[in-house]
C-alpha cells in the first residue's frame, strides 16, 4: 500500500472514498437505464457498455462455475454475478462474477463488504490497463485469494495471486487452488457456438 | 480469433503503405497496428517520457559494461511482428546484428526486449494481444511498465514476475543486471 496514496493524489482532483461513493444517488441516462460505475483508487470510473462477446463470455463462465459449484456442495461455495464489493476505503468495484463463501454476509447488504474469495474480470475494449492493474493491486489487498482477468481478444486467462501472476492460454487447463477440483480447457471459455 | 471492433482488417505491408497522419498542428500521428486494427498512439505525458529516459539510461550504462552481449538499446522503433501487427515498443533491445542503415525503417521481428510504459488510456486488452504479440514472434522478455502503481511486470516465455517496492528488477536475457526498480520513477 505504500504509493497508495501518491497513486490517488495523481488518479483525480477530488477523491472519493468508498462511504461516499456509496451514498451517491444513482445517475440515469437519456434512456432512463442505470448509469453503472466504480470506484477505483477514489476515482469514479463509468463501467464500459459490456458487449455481446463480453456477456456471452461471462456467461459461459458462470455456468462452468455454477456446474462445478453444484457438483462441490460441500465446499459451500457461491457464484455472484455484478454484486458490488467494497475491496477498500477507496475501493468499490463490480466484478463480472465473484466466488464467495456462502454464510459471509447477511443477506440483506447490497454491497459485499470485504474480500470475496475470487474475482473474474473480463476485459471490455474500453478497459484501460492503468484502472485493471489497480483493481487487480486492490483486490488482492483487500485479501482476495486469487483474481482472474479474462481477455477475449488474446484469448487468455491471467490468474493473479498474492505472489503469482500465471497466464493460460489455449490448450491449458484452468485450475485455481480456491477451487478445487475445478478443471477447465481455457478454450472452454472462449469458444462461443 | 475472435472478431475485433474494426470492420476492415489491414495487413502490415498495407499499414505501413499507408500515408502519415498529421494532427491539427501538424505534428504525425503515431500508429500501431494491432491484430489488423490501426490505432493511434496516445501523445506522452512528460512523467511517461521521464520514466522512459530513466530506464532507457540504466539499459544503456549496462550494454557500456556488457558490450558482448551485442544488444543495442533504441527508443520508439517500429516493428513488423506479424502479418497483423507493426508494434513501436516505447523502448526495446535489439541484436545489433540484425540493424542494418540500408534497409527500411521498420525492423522485421520483434525485439529482444520490448518495453511498454503504459499510459493513462492505454487499452488493457491491446496491452495484452501486444504482450503476446512479442513474445509469440521472439522476444526473449516484455516489460509492462505502470508509473501509479510503480511497478514493473516482467513476463519472459511462460512466466510472469513484478517487481515494485524497493526490489531490484532483474531480467534472465541481462545477466548482472539489477537496479531498484524505484529509481525508474524518481522523477527528480
Amino acid at each position: 500500500m505504500g504509493h497508495a496514496l501518491e497513486w490517488l493524489a495523481m488518479a483525480a482532483t477530488t477523491l472519493l472514498t468508498s462511504d461516499q461513493f456509496l451514498a451517491m444517488p444513482e445517475a440515469f441516462d437519456q434512456h432512463g437505464n442505470r448509469i453503472k460505475d466504480e470506484l477505483i483508487g477514489g476515482e469514479v470510473v463509468k463501467m464500459p457498455q459490456p458487449s455481446y462477446l463480453h456477456d456471452r463470455i461471462k456467461n459461459r463462465i458462470c455456468r462452468l462455475l455454477t456446474r462445478y459449484l453444484d457438483a462441490n456442495q460441500a465446499a459451500r461455495l457461491d457464484a455472484l454475478v455484478e454484486t458490488g464489493a467494497q475491496v477498500s476505503d477507496y475501493d468499490t468495484f463490480v466484478p463480472d462474477v465473484a466466488v464467495v463463501r456462502l454464510g459471509e454476509q447477511p443477506l440483506s447488504v447490497r454491497i459485499y463488504r470485504g474480500a470475496p474469495l475470487l474475482a473474474i474480470e473480463v476485459v471490455s475494449p474500453t478497459d484501460t490497463a492503468k484502472h485493471l492493474k489497480r483493481k487487480v493491486d486492490a483486490y488482492l489487498e483487500g485479501g482476495l485469494k486469487s483474481v482472474w482477468i479474462v481477455y477475449p481478444e488474446a484469448r487468455s486467462v491471467m490468474i493473479h495471486t498474492a505472489d503469482s501472476v500465471r497466464e493460460l492460454k489455449a490448450g491449458q487447463l484452468i485450475e485455481d487452488s480456491t477451487l478445487p477440483g475445478f478443471s477447465t480447457p481455457v478454450a472452454a471459455f472462449f469458444e462461443l457456438s | 480469433m475472435v472478431a475485433m471492433a474494426a470492420t476492415t482488417l489491414l495487413t502490415s505491408d498495407q499499414f505501413l503503405a499507408m500515408p502519415e497522419e498529421l494532427d491539427q498542428d501538424g505534428n504525425v500521428v503515431h500508429q500501431e497496428l494491432i491484430n489488423g486494427e490501426v490505432v493511434s498512439m496516445p501523445h506522452a505525458a512528460q512523467r511517461h517520457d521521464i520514466i522512459l529516459g530513466k530506464i532507457l539510461d540504466a539499459l544503456i550504462v549496462y550494454l557500456h559494461g556488457n558490450r558482448g552481449l551485442g544488444l543495442i538499446a533504441l527508443p520508439d522503433t517500429e516493428f513488423v511482428v506479424g502479418v497483423n501487427d507493426a508494434f513501436i515498443p516505447d523502448c526495446c533491445l535489439i541484436a545489433i546484428n540484425r540493424l542494418s542503415p540500408e534497409k527500411h525503417k521498420y525492423i522485421q521481428g520483434a525485439p529482444e526486449l520490448a518495453i511498454e510504459v503504459v499510459s493513462p488510456s492505454e487499452s488493457a486488452a491491446y496491452l495484452r494481444i501486444k504482450t503476446n504479440g512479442y513474445l509469440s514472434k521472439g522476444s526473449r522478455s516484455v516489460w509492462i511498465v505502470f508509473p501509479e502503481v510503480r511497478s514493473v511486470m516482467v513476463y519472459t516465455g511462460d512466466s510472469v514476475r513484478e517487481f515494485k517496492g524497493d526490489e531490484q528488477i532483474t531480467d534472465p536475457l541481462l545477466p548482472g543486471f539489477s537496479t531498484p526498480v524505484a529509481a525508474f520513477f524518481e522523477l527528480t
